[in-house]
């Protein structure tokens, strides 16, 4: 059977980062955990590339770090929530962030059909205050949609 | 009045989609019918029909990748912005474009 897209261990609640690096570092090493990268630089260097090209920062204290990547084994999404909102791209402050790891060729369409329905959710403000309110990673992969495949 | 749009991002995985329900959320805010077709990496989903195309007083696109099938809207009034401000400032294009359609 597939892994879902995100275990328990990949929620991180009131991580203290002083940069974005810091939290995209903390949140592949969390997916590497489980063996889900292939090169945790490799992945980590994509991400910033692409942070590069524009900041994934999207309002409402939200950042959504990714890359699509052949140093990617298994799709994986991760999360944290920090203790402070950090400065993300010199413009916005960012308190909750999704990191995204796909693998380039990629590997059937199941993964990101519940990628994009979350991204969907993340512009209602209801769902994220749920996120900011969680306090077990339970509670982030029951609202992420993720348990039924657990 | 009606709106359709189309968004896509780079890796298709993320923006396309929050672009996409930002439009559909600011246009349901205001009582307007917005239809949105993402281009994403699972490819075209909820594809603009020829009859959304027809009626559309306006159409959105997003500008950070080449749209699929632009051709169709040939003649249409066509607004470009960016996909991270279709997320972040939906609510205010859909507002500017009522009143410059006005």
């Amino acid at each position: 059977m597939e892994k879902p897209l995100m275990a328990a261990s990949f929620a991180v609640f009131d991580l203290e980062a002083e940069n974005r690096e810091e939290v995209m570092r903390v949140l592949a090493a969390r997916m590497n955990q489980d063996e889900r990268l292939k090169d945790l630089e490799g992945y980590v260097e994509d991400v910033k590339a692409r942070e590069a090209q524009s900041s994934t920062a999207v309002g409402m204290g939200v950042a959504t770090p990714h890359a699509k990547s052949v140093h990617v084994r298994t799709p994986s999404l991760a999360f944290a929530r920090l203790c402070r909102p950090i400065d993300w791209d010199g413009n916005e402050q960012v308190e909750l962030v999704f990191q995204i790891a796909v693998p380039s060729p990629g590997q059937g369409d199941l993964h990101l059909k519940i990628i994009s329905a979350l991204f969907r959710k993340l512009v209602y403000p209801e769902f994220l205050g749920k996120l900011k309110r969680a306090d077990r990673p339970e509670t982030v992969l029951e609202l992420i949609g993720e348990m039924e495949q657990v | 009045m009606k709106f359709a749009a189309v968004t896509a991002c780079q890796a298709g995985v993320a923006h396309t989609y929050m672009a996409a329900e930002s439009l559909e959320k600011a246009g349901k805010e205001r009582g307007i019918q917005i239809r949105v077709e993402t281009q994403g990496s699972i490819g075209i989903e909820h594809a603009l029909t020829a009859e959304d195309i027809a009626e559309a007083d306006a159409v959105i696109l997003t500008n950070d990748m080449p749209i699929r099938g632009e051709e169709r809207f040939a003649g249409k009034k066509i607004v470009r912005i960016s996909v991270s401000d279709a997320v972040k400032k939906a609510p205010a294009i859909i507002k500017k474009l009522e009143s410059m359609l006005q």
